[in-house]
């Protein structure tokens, strides 16, 4: 699939400010299953654009607004072609021996523990406890997690704040995809099973899919023999060529899309739009 | 120099000057009320409601008991930490700036502003009155002198010195015009106007300078405009331009900054017009519009150098 | 040994007469059980000869004139401002940072084991901070477990794959030494942030100079005030590539902090501007001070604000302190930080037992100078002896410093020990602790005469593209009696600290 992607992030103020700085994470990756051709990031008012590749390979940019203003938009566009994996994930071949046996854990080790979002806690525990012990077939163990949390949670962006841990989620088994994209890791990684946060799109197309109206979010566990593998919980889907990957990281904090910090004590009231279109010569 | 630097040292120059005028007026005015003491034809109330409204406090003291107006000014005056012109206030406000840029000020200039700020600091107004209220007062005008004295004779005459200096200057004009506006000389002309050259320490040059017997409407127009009276409003508006000028880099006789402009204006009125013209529509009209100005310019330095940044951060 | 100079052989009394001959002062009886060493004293009570002109000079003091000078120069302190604050009490008070007029001193022999084993601690410490930010030779050869750096609170995960200019993390460091019942020097503690401290060193040794001339007689003692222009020559050197004549300034968390009085000494004895965030302002990945002239590039920033304070960007959003894009400066090369960001991981307490690894593995040397040694709280084993053994341990919060979040457990009460046991249990990671040592001791003038009063010793280092360890140390002493903690939040005091000439 090749899709064209127009993701918008308008703040306004009620006052002007000044000396805005932000970092986002809005370009999407280039791996194996897809490839980003085009990508531009649009500010206004104008600010030069600047790129760093984080420490998970994620490409970055950042900029500043430092004259007065009081109204911030931050455009990225983006052209991806995703290809469906070669071979569909060998979920059900993933076991704990396996793992136990892979190479490097040195690599996936940041991914193995708790981080700001991800938490280990008495919430977690009992909602681990209805999951039942991993076992040795941790990869279907991890497709019943993602089932689990698409059956027993509600889809309430009232619910949580971008800000929320886990446990939020947890108290009131309704969030959005951020926090099941945090439960499932949580569950995962508390059960030994390296465990990342993937933001991105999810492509509507005709069907009825949650999460598509702005940028998604899902978890990716590290299963050998067919390493890290996308599951959607949110959906209760594994991830295929309707999903574009934009960045990777502990949790929503590493990537989240837009992160930032200016003068003034005005509160911004934010929008955001994203416009996905699959391009019309591949259909 | 830093911008911040150059607020602070603005705002140094500015606050002990404040506390110099500030206890130069109450030293003078204590003393000269002792003569009216026994008296209640109302000039004992007046004379210290001028001092409260020199010192920018707008209150009306309470009708009360002869004494306790002296008291309550002192108490206002001096200790209330509420009011911003207060000499602890301007000391302590004085002694923040001077800390905040510590590494710009000399040791020695350091000490004695740390020595004046120590020491007001373990004043109490009891403890002032049972010292004599003079005694102490007279203790603040040497230390803030000192102090003027010592950044004077140690600092390096560059733009450190001189944006302490058009603190300094600014704040002199501006207390000297109050002063203008707050003693109403046409009640008791000898008194009043002795006592406003006495607290712009001017009675000596005034009656050396004058060889024949002034009137008191001369006692004003020497503190308007003696060109070398240092707390004549002219003497003190060229010393701030002065300072400015070489903060600018200007050359004299340009007026390239907002606050160099504004100066400019003020200065030549000064220079051309004679006293009967300045006071034309009233010494206290001229007055109040000067205080005025000073209050814009000392804006206008602020927005040329030291632009205030918005309070607060806030996160996307 | 020290040298004295010739034909001016010390004046003291004979040291066989006990300890009365010093000065009209005299000796605090606590002298005659002591057990730990002594700085000043032979178990005898003679003086050590590095200590005897000294003892003759002050004994031809009267003890009155003494005191009288003391209170001057306690005054001159004050006027000075030489304070800090104090936290914990009603917002900023600022209180004199008590100075004994005793002076400890080095002797060069002392002094060159002290420089050769911190040389190679910072070198080791630079090392393992470039490596746990890059490679992580170390922690894929399993010499330290990774869960330890991963967990530590300054471990900074923006700094992975950072380059920093000349590979300098810690350009500046205070490296805490303590001395056992033998006199032998050991590391009690690395700090790789901001130590300080070098503020009351300089002005230690002027206010002596001042109030107590006569005791310098005799003695050829290292100078102290090249600090300022060794510093300065550090921080130059580690200007971003291709900055030929570096701006460099100091940043301070401003006039609250308790080491103010040091940042503005540092900058005024540098010549260099002392600002803080505000001043501060990052345009296109460059950073400049606002001035009444526009802005002016800085190329090096000695900060002295905590990582967390250093960016609201990436690290607190809340924080004012900071300057908001700096570590995007930072990571694209165009301005130096010393100390770089993340340092902090490498005197996290509970790193502190792996130092001495760092330097077999960094350095393939074996440690000039010795750890306390330290359990482990994360290990089972080690975490029970603790814990049965409390009063005889002191425990210690990885997180804290300055003398806070620490049990001295042969002085706490029951109740304190519970505490703390509970604590131990519930949050292994956070405490190690160290079986209880005597600090040595050096003589304190309290009341008019001279106690023991335990010390320690903090030289600083300066790292460019060697380690230098200026003669310029601190000796912090505890004014408390039989108290083993010298930090200045606890009641502790210093000491002008003199390093002999060879």
């Amino acid at each position: 699939m090749e899709y064209t992607i127009a993701h918008t992030t308008t703040y306004v103020y009620p006052e002007p400010i000044s000396e805005s700085y932000a970092v986002v994470h809005l370009k999407p990756r280039s791996d194996p299953n897809q490839f980003c051709t085009r990508y531009e990031l649009e500010v206004a008012p104008r600010a030069t654009v600047f790129s760093y590749a984080d420490r998970f390979g994620n490409d970055a940019q950042h900029f500043a607004v430092l004259p007065t203003h009081d109204r911030l938009s931050i455009t990225a566009r983006s052209n991806v072609a995703t290809t469906p994996p070669e071979a569909a994930p060998r979920v059900d071949e993933a076991t704990r021996a396996l793992l136990d046996a892979d190479g490097d854990p040195d690599a996936w080790y940041a991914f193995l523990r708790e981080s700001q979002y991800v938490r280990f806690t008495a919430p977690l525990d009992e909602f681990l406890k209805e999951l039942g012990p991993p076992g040795e077939r941790i990869g279907t163990w991890c497709s019943s997690v993602a089932a689990h949390v698409h059956r027993t949670f509600s889809y309430d962006k009232a619910a949580t704040t971008v800000r929320s841990a886990v446990d939020d989620a947890l108290a009131t088994r309704a969030g959005v995809c951020q926090d099941f994209a945090h439960v499932m890791i949580a569950a995962a990684r508390n059960a030994k099973i390296p465990a990342r946060y993937v933001s991105g799109y999810i492509f509507r197309g005709d069907s009825h899919v949650l999460g598509a109206e702005a940028s998604h979010a899902w978890c990716e566990a590290y299963l050998p023999p067919s390493g890290w593998i996308g599951f959607d919980p949110t959906n209760d889907r594994l991830v295929d060529d309707h999903y574009v990957k934009i960045a990777i990281g502990r949790d929503y904090r590493d990537v989240s899309p837009v992160r930032g910090v200016y003068r003034g004590s005005a509160d911004a009231e934010m929008s955001v739009d994203v416009a996905m279109e699959a391009l019309a010569n591949q259909q | 120099m830093l911008s911040r630097v150059a607020e602070s040292l603005f705002w140094l120059g500015r606050n002990v000057e404040r506390a110099e005028s500030i206890a130069r007026i109450l030293e003078v005015s204590y003393t000269r009320a002792m003569d009216l003491y026994s008296r209640d034809d109302g000039r004992y109330e007046r004379l210290w409601r001028s001092v409260m409204q020199c010192g920018g406090f707008v209150a009306e003291p309470k009708p009360s008991a002869p004494g306790l107006a002296a008291h309550e000014a002192l108490a206002h005056c001096v200790f209330d930490r509420g009011n911003s012109n207060s000499i602890v206030s301007a000391i302590h406000v004085a002694r923040t700036n001077a800390l905040g840029i510590r590494a710009e000020l000399t040791t020695e200039l350091w000490v004695v502003i740390n020595v004046l700020y120590l020491s007001v600091e373990g004043q109490s107004l009891r403890s002032a009155l049972r010292e004599g209220p003079a005694r102490f007062l007279r203790r603040v005008c040497e230390s803030t002198q000192a102090l003027a004295g010592v950044a004077d004779a140690t600092l390096s005459h560059g733009d450190v010195w001189r944006f302490l200096q058009a603190g300094r200057f600014l704040e002199r004009a501006f207390m000297t015009a109050r002063m203008l506006q707050a003693i109403e000389v046409e009640h008791e002309p000898w008194h009043e106007s002795q006592r406003l050259l006495e607290m712009c320490c001017a009675s000596e040059p005034f009656v050396h300078d004058m060889r024949f017997v002034p009137e008191p409407r001369d006692a004003l127009a020497f503190i308007a405009l003696a060109p070398d009276c240092p707390r004549s409003l002219r003497f003190s508006f060229r010393e701030l331009g002065n300072a400015l000028h070489g903060i600018s880099d200007n050359r004299e006789g340009t007026f390239g900054t907002e606050p160099e402009r504004r100066l400019g204006k003020l200065c030549a009125r000064l220079d051309f017009a004679s006293a009967d013209e300045l006071f034309a529509p009233g010494v206290n009209i001229f007055a109040r519009a000067t205080v005025a100005e000073i209050v814009a310019l000392s804006g206008d330095v602020e927005t040329a150098y030291f632009p205030r940044l918005p309070i607060g951060i806030g996160n996307l | 040994m020290p040298r004295l100079r010739r034909n001016d052989r010390p004046r003291a009394a004979p040291a066989t007469g006990g300890r009365t001959h010093a000065s009209g002062l005299g000796v605090d009886p606590a002298y005659a059980r002591a057990t730990q060493y002594d700085e000043l004293f032979l178990p005898d009570g003679s003086p050590r000869e590095h200590y005897a002109q000294l003892m003759a000079t002050l004994a031809a003091l009267p003890r009155d004139e003494i005191l009288a000078r003391v209170q001057s120069i306690n005054t001159m302190l004050l006027q000075r401002g030489v304070t800090f604050t104090v936290y914990a009490e009603a917002s900023g008070t600022e209180r004199v940072f008590p100075f004994d007029i005793i002076p400890r001193i080095l002797t060069t022999a002392e002094w060159d084991r002290i420089d050769r084993g911190i040389v190679q601690r910072v070198r080791a410490l630079n090392a393992f901070l470039h490596d746990v930010y890059h490679d992580e030779r170390i922690l894929r050869e399993r010499r330290i477990p990774r869960e330890i750096v991963y967990s530590s609170k300054s471990f900074c995960a923006e700094m992975i794959g950072v380059d920093v200019a000349g590979d300098v993390y810690v350009h500046v460091s205070g490296i805490d030494l303590i001395r056992d019942e033998n006199g032998t020097f050991l590391v009690l503690e690395d700090n790789c942030r901001s130590p300080s401290g070098i503020s009351y060193v300089l002005e230690n040794r002027t206010v002596l100079k001042r109030g107590f001339p006569d005791v310098f007689r005799n003695y050829e003692v290292c100078p102290v005030d090249d600090y300022p222009s060794r510093l300065l020559r550090v921080l130059r050197h580690c200007a971003p590539a291709g900055v030929s004549q570096p701006n460099v300034v100091v940043l301070t968390p401003g006039i609250h902090n308790s080491a103010y009085f040091e940042h503005t000494l540092l900058a005024r004895r540098m010549g260099v501007e002392l600002v803080e965030g505000r001043d501060l302002i990052v345009v296109d990945n460059v950073a400049y001070v606002r001035t009444t002239h526009g802005l002016e590039r800085v190329d090096v920033i000695y900060r002295r604000i905590d990582d967390d304070y250093l960016d609201p960007l990436y690290f607190h959003s809340e924080s004012t302190l900071g300057v908001t894009g700096l570590m995007n400066a930072y990571r694209a090369g165009k301005v130096t930080l010393a100390n770089a960001i993340g340092t902090g991981v490498a005197d996290d307490k509970a790193l502190y037992p792996y130092v001495p690894e760092m330097i077999r593995f960094y350095l393939g040397e074996t440690p000039l100078l010795e750890n306390v040694l330290t359990f482990d709280c994360t290990n089972d084993v080690q975490r029970r002896h603790v814990l049965d053994n409390l009063d005889k341990f002191v425990v210690k919060n990885v997180n804290a410093s300055g003398g806070y979040g620490m049990l001295m457990g042969a002085f706490a009460s029951a109740a304190e020990r519970t505490l703390f046991a509970a604590l131990v249990a519930e949050r292994p990671r956070d405490f190690i602790a160290q079986p209880t040592i005597q600090l040595s001791s050096a003589p304190t003038l309290i009341d008019g005469r001279l106690s023991p009063r335990r010390v320690d010793l903090r030289p600083f280092a300066l790292l460019s593209d060697s380690v230098e360890v200026p003669r310029a140390a601190l000796t912090r002493v505890a004014l408390r009696e039989d108290s083993l903690v010298v930090n200045s939040s606890q009641g502790g005091g210093s000491k002008d600290t003199w390093v002999l000439q060879a």
